[in-house]
């Protein structure tokens, strides 16, 4: 027996019973040996049909979107694990014991100029730290997403599959953007429930108008703290939060100040600041409190366009950097 | 119904549900309202012989609960007439419950109620601090105006529980005042409530409330169903929870 029939015997090895599955009934017709007919292989005795043999199937890499909901399972799969995931859940859920616990708040919050007897300007109450958090919970799940891949050398697992980088990169956004969305959702839905025990009615357009602005601005700040975890080593989950709700805040602040011209406050940093102002809020717990007064409320359309741009770029230099680098 | 159909029926409600108040029609008909300027301060004290004089408290005997329900079903609705009271038939020594409007608070003062009485011998005056449990806020006719939208609005009348007209302004963020007897019109930059303020009267410290009749354009009322959004909101949150937790059972991806 020669070499070459010996490997194929070893590769191939010849049914020993009908337990294999690779059966022939006794009077099938025998191919002869060489002969290369259709279900034969052959001189094996293995017959298969064209479907069972995966003939007329034709294999190809898996589409862009495949890859990228894939990317996204896994992300997803990971912050189910996370403990953060659901301390962020508790503190949205915290908005009605709160409101329960100290019914007076709005009250108190009518000396900060709100107005009482309205749902919406209740919601915003309810929702006082929205602007805060939106730095914080989006810098928690997402500025470390990138970094940690590295760190824990799982991102060169990838390597050998069959997915490309923009799907990775993509995958991991739409995962973090989408958890942070379901949080503030959360947070919304909670504010609304709590606003229900006295009001019966809201203004529609100025919730729906609301959420967009929120939708937008998750969108800004996880792809800000996104791309700032692409562009470090080791990723941070608070240089974000402290960059979007401090920093850029504070200078925007000072600047506007000076010049007396708030149109720096389109940023999309005060997104968080406009969702609560556009609800009737007089201020909000965060740094842009302060020029909220001056904020004009009237083109958040325009700050809603800044806010798809700003994450349209920084989601491109993540990419840019996530594409050069060396694995 | 396919899910196409589903999404697409989904998506034009929630715009109606958008756009409708914007269509709505912004009457300019003469509407009323009532208001409060004061912060409403009550205590119980024994009453002092004489002829009560001050127009900013109103008294009654603690016997007369009708009257005293009736006081604070105005204070707390904010509607309803206002109740007679007892001051000219109180007789000294009778336990009295007093109301009393101030347009300032002054903690430092122990939020002391004064009494002034015409005796026949001349004035008296004394004073008995107020219960703080059961201190009422001023508030406002509630204008609400979303960002953006022009409005307009005219005190036509105002007059205040003693049946004295009101003089009403408006006070706008350059510093300009503007009388509300006429027409006054802007635009609001962010969504607040319009307010305005009033001509403090004179001789006494506060009043109770101002009944308006005003025509205006362009204020807004809510007209969504709270519960519907409330149910939006967690129909997404959940979907996104599904995802979370389908990820977290799916073997396929994990690390």
């Amino acid at each position: 027996m020669s070499l070459a029939s010996r490997i194929d015997q070893l590769v191939m090895p010849k049914p020993k019973s009908e337990t294999d599955g690779l059966t022939r009934p006794e009077d099938a017709p025998v191919e002869t040996e060489g002969k290369v007919g259709s279900g034969t292989w052959k001189e094996s005795g293995y017959s298969a049909t064209d479907e069972e043999a995966h003939r007329d199937v034709k294999y190809s890499i898996k589409s862009s979107l495949y890859q990228t909901m894939t990317v996204f399972m896994v992300q997803m799969k990971l912050f189910s694990k996370m403990k953060w995931t659901y301390i962020l859940l508790f503190t949205a859920l915290l908005i009605p014991i709160i409101a329960f616990l100290a019914p007076d708040f709005i009250d108190i919050l009518s000396t900060f100029g709100y107005s009482k007897g309205y749902s919406t300007t209740k919601i915003a109450g309810l929702l006082f730290f929205l602007p805060l958090m939106l730095g914080l919970m989006t810098s928690i799940m997402c500025g470390t997403q990138m970094p940690l891949e590295f760190k824990e050398r799982t991102a060169y697992m990838n390597v050998p599959l069959p997915m490309s980088r923009a799907s990775f990169f993509f995958g991991k956004y739409l995962a973090g953007f989408v958890m942070c969305l379901g949080i503030f959702m959360f947070a919304y839905s909670m504010a609304i429930a709590t606003a229900l025990a006295d009001y019966d009615t809201i203004f529609p357009d100025l919730i729906l108008n609301s959420i967009f602005l929120t939708l937008i601005g998750v969108m800004a700040y996880s792809a800000t703290a996104y791309t700032l975890g692409c562009l470090t080593k080791k990723g941070s989950s608070i240089f974000p939060f402290v960059l979007m709700s401090f920093i850029i805040p504070l200078i925007v602040l000072i600047v506007c100040s000076q010049i007396d011209d708030y149109t720096l406050t389109l940023l999309p940093m005060f997104l968080g600041e406009a969702a609560l102002g556009i609800l009737g809020a007089s201020m909000t717990g965060s740094v842009g409190m302060v020029i909220l007064g001056n904020m004009d409320l009237t083109l958040t359309w325009l700050m809603a366009v800044i806010g798809i741009v700003w994450t349209i770029v920084m989601l491109l230099i993540g990419y840019v950097r996530t594409e050069r680098r060396e694995m | 119904m396919g899910s196409k159909n589903i999404a697409l029926v989904s998506v034009i409600l929630m715009m109606a549900l958008s756009f409708a108040p914007m269509l709505a029609d912004d009457s300019a008909a003469e509407s009323t309202a009532r208001m409060s300027d004061s912060y409403v301060l009550t205590a119980t004290t024994t009453f002092r012989e004489g002829t009560v004089f001050r127009d900013d408290c109103a008294y009654f005997r603690a016997s007369n609960t009708e009257g005293i329900a009736a006081m604070d079903a105005l204070l707390d609705d904010h509607e309803g007439a206002k109740p007679e009271d007892d001051s000219s038939t109180l007789r000294n020594g009778e336990a009295v419950k007093i109301y009393y409007a101030t347009t300032t608070l002054n903690i430092f003062s122990g939020f002391s109620i004064p009494i002034e009485v015409k005796t026949k011998t001349g004035t008296d005056s004394y004073s008995v601090t107020a219960d703080l449990d059961t201190l009422r806020s001023p508030y406002s006719p509630g204008f609400f105006v979303k960002a953006g939208d022009d409005f307009s609005v005219r005190i036509i009348k105002a007059v205040d529980d003693c049946g004295k007209d009101v003089q009403c302004y408006y006070k706008d963020e350059k510093g300009g005042y503007h009388d509300l007897s006429e027409t006054y019109k802007g635009t609001m930059k962010k969504t607040k409530e319009f307010t305005f303020d009033t001509v403090p009267p004179v001789g006494y410290d506060g009043r109770f409330y101002i009944d308006l009749t005003y025509e205006s354009t362009g204020f807004s009322t809510p007209s969504g169903s709270a519960a519907l959004f409330a149910g939006l909101c967690a129909a997404v949150t959940i979907a996104i929870f599904c995802i979370l937790a389908y990820a977290g059972l799916k073997p396929r991806w994990s690390k």
